[in-house]
């Protein structure tokens, strides 16, 4: 890099982080430079550096010189190009960027000119292209409109810091605007300087560009005329191809090259710098967290032996050698605030391999007694920051701890990282059918037809075309398939990453640029989590969990019962809970609730909580497509011997059979079979988890050859040990993971063994989350005995509750879930909240009394009375409904009295007066399904099962035999088309007594992907597959579950293609 | 029985399919979307059978019935549709009212045979003849006719009944245009018919409900009467003049359009109005396709003279592959201009005959060949489009488009249309020597260029790229010359 520039380089490119401006990434951009052999490319996006680190680590590795500036919509709508020196000049630049942002709504941006002289230190301004201040005066035929344009940059900038800049698309009407610039730059002595602006690497992107153009400007192509580019000259150009395009003006070349020269800014030298932990005179960060740590393990061990000393001791010098104390420390602190304020919190990932992150109650395992590899986490050679990841109950315990860093590192030092959203099937054959004119009805089917998600569908992508209605011979068939693949996977705007927070020293927003989040109260840097991390910037993930927030609730109903329950003190050993789990009855429980997993469970048999931990990681695409899963479990059933590569593996491998599932296995195979040093070992697990790069692999994975082969291992050993790391690059499962998913996995199923109604009545509070929608939740609580007690606006509270009931046989008292009115679809949380007051306050004497009290909207009154919540005060839910109808009661003065005297409330009326019928069981079925998605009666197969002769439920299921033929119906409540099953697609069938599922092949899918997608109730002839784990229907006929009563029937939420 | 229902089932679908030469038969499987929302909004009876209903996604009713076809709603057939049933009412009555789209009913009192029996077999049958199925219902108030139309069937496609009540009592609620926001309350309260209704409380009912719940109430029990807003079909001024064996020459056609367009021109001048469009129709013999053009005057007219001019100056530019059967003219009319041409204003004289110079402009020229250059909204150069003037519309806006502002003011260019193939050598795509027709030929001394254009890239019929060079030849002459798929063509010179 230090070499001169000598030859042409571009100055001036957008990439598609320009956001609908220009259709190439950086990437692509900078592949495309190097071919054309320019020294160095300068991207400016518009009022963004979101593409900034891709285009720094793009371009070294190609040897380019990246030059980062961003062009500036200034607020009167003209755009300024500008670029950064040197490391202040990046810096202003960032701060002027989130100035401009954060004060404006999503999206937008706009900077005054009087701001510009307090950033101009250290930035380079071009006049810019047709929508420069400078030449879009020009257009308007405003010569002095122009020259006072370029008089103010000159002011602001300074004039060895403002160039005028020059392009040439080959176009006539340039000449005149060219020649006017020419003298411009003349009268104000200003250095000409020549880019082309390109919008797209080569000429042929220019087709997703235009298309862009649609998209932005609400148009269509037919309809865009000419504000389409013009040709498609507007791409990167070599060094020959632009002096022939300026013979005329040399200098304007040279110039570009001698600013390339001159612009010294890299983000190497970004200045991050991780904050500093406040310590006490006469402590270091080092000491403080020696003293922290061993008062933590006081804490966890009483007495620790001396092997934990003595890891605590080999992990702190480290730490101290690497300089993390201070990291550390940040996030025992956030694990502090979350202590004192109730919040339950659990670190994962890596953190989990580390004794010190297990005594400052970061992580919830002991690793010690786990034999976890601590390298995993951190080593000595490592270069970026150790990865500790927090899981938080979701909702607004989560929301709490992020304005506590909010608050502590101030608003302008915590950001949250983006993410960026890109371009995929439906969003890009959307926008490209829109521009292509295509009718809407058409999209929408095409829409369809993808299913739901991405996942890689075996529909061809002309037969989908054809499917939608749009024939091969359309003449615009080609260019959509053609542009589509253009698209798909460009950026399309800045969304927010789930929970990674960036916390910086000094001023964040000197760092990066930051912009407000769609979320109040939230900002983000421009920059996603790989890119961070790749700039050394550090993030803590603070995550929210679902079954975070349920563990807590539930600790917290138990604890109001009367039956507390310590998290950290379960036992590890509970028969019932592993019955549970062998038996596959794990609705509702983290992780192994899924389809995938109920069908793992009874083949693997977990007796002891590392089972669970394996259970947790084999599910997984990483070892599914490895094929490491079917051996596990062969060799679990004993159906296969245990074998080992090598001998030397067999400490390594042996809790898993000879199997590698772990990450932390890879690193100690390549330890011991290649002598990786741990830091080598952590470079080859980040490789095989680097999803942009496979160069990087494939460099690591040829030192672990020649490793191997140094050490004489066999050829054949070296092939399967370089195939048994590859089978990680998808998605490596760390063991510290799964054994901190493994430890909520057991914590929910003891939970849901042995306290089901506080379980179930937190998961209904915490949706949406997991794998089932609350009406199976329920339906599944309810088989196991569990009471579930409708709404009732006399005794639900604003959450699920659960509350004693007098069992009228025994005498005693048994536990019901009383759903909360926060299960009522349309009633507001304020709304509740009144209601419950005014409650607590007095219990509703009648309709009138509550209507008198409470000011509820007639569509909530009738909410409540559909699904029966006001029957305790009209009889029926008809009565009801009947009774809402009626005008509000006025407040006079003659209804004070009554209001405060529920004596002198006029009794509810009398249901038997009512003129309507009460509701069939049919009709309540629907209308607890439409109003709160899951009901409190029978199931809605339960009314058909007299029309279903030979259909099995799913308890029958159990009983059949290996390939017997079967009907089964039911609600589907989940489709699943795994990128792991090639195009199988799994449907799960919900009856009045459980959970059938259905296996069904591509071609039968295709033909009937409308029906598979579309009908809420299915019937599915097929034979029964035994094989492997529980009843399997290999469908070979579906259809519409068709019965006359089935129309009025409301279906349960399904959850599909996840 | 003083007042009849008729009424147009399904009104949008039926006239969709009717647009698609369709009829609404009990065989087809169709469905109307709304295109905009991509929802049913109706469906045949057996689609409705197959499991398609209103309100579903189309993707939703193809998964319940793959050989459904979608159909849209076709105004032009509603519009015809309409005329054609308010033809029949006038055929029962005078007194008849344009209801809905798909409904008229009829005030049968000063009929002295009002019983459907006398006349409802001949308008139904009319009306299938036109491809259009309907349904009667005749009772002694209007809403109640409706009710029974409602309750008519293929079968049986007259209603009346003695005992309205009990009639309509199974009738579904939906028949009562019940208002929007009555809808869910009804749903919420389980009452799916009329009977349902009716037999709850009128008082409850006005107490929960109000006013629109009292209306709907006695609407359902047939105690409302309206009185009906006549209506009249709109009168077209129609004249058609046949020829025996049909014509060959244009002599005869011109001598009875003169006639035509006199008796037109006297019968809306009756009516104090004017002529400002008239649609003429030649039927050809056999079976040829029917010579259909309106002819748009300039400015509303009575003048005879001018309309035959108008005509007769279309009527130039026909040929026939086969005699002329028939002629008929549509005389579209309008009120007089009501124009206050502005004191300074230089508005034209008599439009019509600045019209009619142009009409022969374009008979001489063609079509789109005639009129003010408009430059097209696109890169591509060249590319402009003729606008015939709109009189009345220009005077009225006021309005007077700025001419764009130029830049440059160069050499002027003489184009060529069409552009002049030429043969040109040429190194590194530059033009070297040039070998065309003499005056364009000879070796490049200097050139400029190339300017790059393309578009319309996403249809390859119409794409388009080429470079454009400005070249001086060795003898003198400076041209515009362009280079597509490796052939040139001059396109043009400069002055």
């Amino acid at each position: 890099m230090t070499e001169p520039i000598q030859s042409f380089p571009e100055l001036h490119a957008r990439s598609a982080f320009a956001f609908l401006r220009a259709a190439s990434t950086p990437e692509t951009l900078v592949k495309r430079a190097a071919a054309l052999g320019l020294p160095a490319l300068a991207i400016c996006d518009r009022d963004n550096l979101a593409g900034a680190v891709r285009l720094f680590s793009a371009a070294r590795a190609q040897g380019l010189k990246p030059l980062i500036g961003a062009e500036l919509t200034l607020e009167d709508g003209t755009v300024l190009p500008v670029l950064a020196d040197s490391r202040p000049g990046y810096r202003n630049l960032c701060r002027l960027l989130s100035r401009a942002k954060l004060r404006s709504p999503k999206n937008e941006s706009r900077v005054a000119w009087d701001e510009l002289p307090e950033f101009a230190s250290g930035l380079v301004a071009l006049t810019g292209d047709e929508e420069g201040p400078v030449r879009s005066a020009l257009a308007r035929g405003d010569l002095s409109g122009a020259e006072q344009a370029a008089r103010r940059l000159v002011q602001i900038f300074g004039p060895a810091q403002t160039f005028v800049e020059i392009q040439r698309h080959l176009r006539r009407e340039e000449k005149w605007v060219n020649a006017r610039l020419v003298e411009l730059a003349e009268t104000l002595r200003l250095p000409l300087l020549a880019s082309n602006g390109p919008c797209h690497s080569e000429p042929a992107q220019r087709m997703a560009f235009d298309v862009f153009t649609c998209a932005r400007l609400h148009t269509q192509l037919d309809s865009a005329g000419a504000r389409l580019s013009p040709n498609a000259e507007r791409h990167l150009k070599s060094d020959a191809e632009m002096r022939a395009l300026f013979p005329d003006l040399p200098e304007a070349i040279e110039n570009a090259v001698r600013l390339a020269d001159r612009l010294q800014f890299s983000l190497d030298d970004l200045g991050y710098e991780f904050p500093r932990y406040p310590v006490s005179q006469g402590e270091t960060m080092d000491s403080r967290l020696r003293r922290e740590t061993l008062e933590g393990a006081r804490r966890r061990y009483g007495h620790p032996s001396l092997e934990v000393l003595r890891q605590l001791d080999r992990e702190l010098r480290l730490i101290e050698q690497l300089g993390f104390a201070g990291y550390f420390l940040c996030v025992w602190d956030i694990i502090e605030f979350c202590r004192k304020e109730g919040i339950l919190v659990q670190g994962r990932g890596s953190a989990a391999n580390s004794a010190v992150c297990y005594v400052l109650g970061i992580t919830a395992v002991d690793p010690i007694k786990g034999q976890l590899l601590f390298e995993r986490f951190l080593s000595e050679g490592r270069k970026g920051w150790p990865d500790i990841d927090l899981d938080l109950p979701s909702g607004d315990r989560r929301e709490k701890v992020i304005q506590h860093v909010y608050d502590k590192y101030t608003r302008r030092g915590a950001a949250m990282t983006a993410n960026v959203i890109t371009f995929r099937g439906r969003l890009a054959a959307r926008e490209i059918g829109k521009a292509l004119g295509f009718p809407e009805d058409v999209l929408a089917r095409f829409s369809s037809l993808f299913g739901q998600g991405d996942y890689p569908h075996t529909l061809a992508f002309t037969e989908q075309m054809r499917q939608a209605g749009l024939t091969v011979s359309n003449p615009r068939a080609a260019t959509f398939l053609r542009v589509f693949q253009q698209l798909h996977g460009l950026p399309r705007h800045l969304g927010q990453h789930s929970g990674g927070m960036v916390i910086c020293e000094g001023e964040l927003d000197s760092v990066v640029p930051l912009e407000n989040s769609s979320m109040p109260d939230r900002s983000i840097v421009q920059w996603d989590k790989d890119d961070c991390d790749d700039l050394g910037i550090v993030k803590v993930d603070l995550l929210g969990l679902g079954m975070m927030a349920v563990l807590q609730e539930t600790i917290e109903l138990c604890q109001a019962r009367g039956r507390p329950v310590d998290l950290a003190h379960l036992p590890q050993d509970d028969p019932a809970t592993y019955r549970m789990m062998q038996q596959a009855d794990t609705i509702g429980v983290f992780q192994i609730e899924s389809r995938a997993q109920m069908a793992t469970l009874p083949r693997m048999k977990p007796a002891c909580f590392y089972d669970v931990a394996i259970e947790v990681a084999i599910i997984r695409p990483g070892p599914i497509e490895g094929g490491l899963m079917h051996p596990f479990l062969a060799r679990r059933e004993g159906l296969e011997p245990v074998t080992y590569l090598d001998e030397r593996l067999r400490p390594i491998l042996e809790r898993t059979l000879g199997i590698c599932l772990f990450q932390e296995q890879v690193l100690k195979v390549a330890m011991v079979m290649a002598d990786f040093s741990p830091s080598e070992a952590d470079e080859l697990r980040r490789a095989l988890g680097f999803k942009r790069s496979d160069e990087r692999l494939l460099r690591v994975e040829a030192r672990l050859r020649a490793a191997m082969a140094a050490r004489q291992a066999a050829p054949e050993t070296i092939e399967a040990v370089v195939t048994m790391t590859r089978s990680f690059a998808l998605y490596g499962f760390p063991e510290s993971h799964a054994v901190s998913f493994a430890l909520l996995a057991y914590a929910s199923t003891w939970l849901k063994c042995h306290r089901a109604e506080e379980f179930l009545a937190a998961l209904l509070n915490n949706q949406p989350m997991g794998f089932y929608a609350p009406a199976t939740l329920v339906a599944d609580a309810r088989r196991h005995g569990v009471r579930v007690r409708p709404v009732c606006v006399r005794q639900s509270g604003e959450l699920c509750s659960v509350e004693e009931v007098r069992n009228e046989a025994t005498g005693g008292a048994t536990a019901a879930v009383r759903l909360g009115l926060n299960q009522v679809v349309g009633l507001k949380r304020q709304q509740v909240q009144r209601l419950v007051a005014a409650r607590v306050e007095r219990p509703f004497a009648s309709l009138g009394d509550l209507r008198g009290r409470v000011p509820l909207s007639p569509e909530e009154l009738r909410q409540l009375a559909r699904i029966g919540a006001l029957n305790a005060l009209c009889g029926h839910r008809r009565a009801a409904l009947w009774e809402v109808e009626l005008p509000a009661p006025e407040q006079d003065l003659f209804t004070w009295n009554t209001a405060r005297d529920p004596r002198k409330a006029s009794p509810g009326p009398d249901p038997s007066l009512s003129p309507l019928a009460a509701m069939s069981p049919t009709e309540r079925t629907s209308a607890d399904y439409e109003t709160l998605r899951l009901t409190t009666g029978p199931h809605p197969m339960s009314y058909l099962r007299p029309h279903l002769p030979g259909v099995h439920t799913a308890a029958q299921m159990y009983g059949t035999r290996d390939k017997e033929h079967v009907v089964i119906a039911g609600n589907v409540i989940c489709r699943q088309r795994p990128g792991t099953a090639h195009g199988f697609v799994f449907i799960s069938l919900e009856d009045e007594t459980g959970i059938s599922n259905a296996i069904v092949a591509p071609p039968l899918y295709e033909r009937q992907r409308l029906v598979i997608v579309q009908e809420p109730y299915l019937r599915i002839t097929g034979r029964v597959s035994r094989r492997k784990g529980p009843p399997l229907v290999q469908a070979r006929k579906i259809e519409r579950l068709d019965l006359p009563e089935f129309e009025q029937l409301a279906a349960a939420r399904s959850h599909d293609f996840h | 029985m003083m007042f009849a229902a008729l009424l147009l089932p399904d009104f949008a679908l039926q006239c969709a399919l009717r647009a698609e030469h369709d009829v609404l038969s009990a065989s087809r499987l169709a469905a109307l979307v709304d295109d905009e929302e991509d929802v049913v909004t109706a469906v045949t009876l057996v689609a409705l059978r197959a499991g398609v209903g209103p309100g579903m996604r189309t993707a939703q009713a193809l998964a319940r019935c793959a050989g459904l076809r979608f159909v849209s709603r076709s105004p032009v057939q509603e519009r015809i549709a309409t005329e054609a049933l308010l033809q029949a009412a006038a055929r029962v009555t005078p007194y008849y009212e344009d209801t809905a789209p798909g409904l008229a009913t009829l005030d049968l009192s000063r009929r002295p045979d009002p019983a459907p029996s006398v006349w409802a077999a001949d308008i139904l049958s009319s009306l299938a003849a036109l491809a259009l199925s309907a349904r009667i219902g005749a009772a002694g108030d209007p809403e109640s006719a409706l009710r029974l139309a409602c309750l008519a069937t293929a079968v049986e496609p007259v209603r009346e009944a003695e005992n309205f009540a009990a009639a309509v009592s199974p009738l579904s609620l939906a028949a009562l245009d019940v208002p929007t926001e009555l809808q869910p309350v009804l749903a919420d309260w389980g009452l799916r018919t009329v009977g349902e209704l009716l037999a709850l409380n009128r008082e409850e009912i006005g107490l929960r409900l109000g006013p629109a719940g009292l209306a709907l109430w006695d609407r359902a029990a047939g105690r409302t009467t309206r009185p009906l807003r006549f209506a009249r079909v709109p009168e077209i001024y129609r004249e058609l003049t046949e020829f025996e064996g049909g014509i060959e020459t244009l002599e005869p056609l011109l001598f009875r359009l003169r006639r035509l367009l006199e008796e037109l021109a006297a019968r809306v001048g009756s009516a104090y109005l004017l002529i400002k469009a008239l649609d003429l129709r030649l039927e050809v013999d056999h079976g040829g396709v029917p010579i259909e053009r309106r002819l748009t005057l300039a400015a509303p007219t009575g003048d005879v003279d001018l309309l035959f001019r108008v005509a007769h100056g279309w009527l130039d530019t026909v040929q026939t592959e086969a005699p002329v059967l028939s002629c008929e003219v549509i005389a579209q009319p309008s009120p007089p201009e009501d124009l206050q041409p502005g004191l300074f204003e230089s508005a034209l004289r008599d439009p019509n005959a600045f019209a009619e110079t142009l009409s022969r402009l374009v008979v001489l020229a063609g079509e789109g060949r005639v009129g003010t250059p408009r430059r097209a909204n696109t890169h591509r150069p060249n590319r402009f489009t003729l606008e015939l003037p709109r009189f009345f519309e220009e005077d009225r806006t006021g309005y007077r488009a700025e001419p764009p502002r130029r830049l440059t003011v160069g050499l002027a260019l003489r184009r060529f249309r069409p552009p002049l193939p030429v043969e040109v050598e040429a190194w590194r795509g530059r033009p070297q020597n040039i070998r065309g027709p003499r005056e364009w030929s000879g070796g490049v001394r200097t050139l400029r260029g190339p300017w790059r254009m393309s578009g319309d890239w996403w249809e390859a019929a119409q794409e388009w790229a080429w470079d454009e060079w400005d070249v001086e030849l060795v003898e003198g002459p400076l041209l515009r010359v362009a280079t597509w798929q490796k052939k040139w063509w001059v396109l043009g010179n400069y002055d």
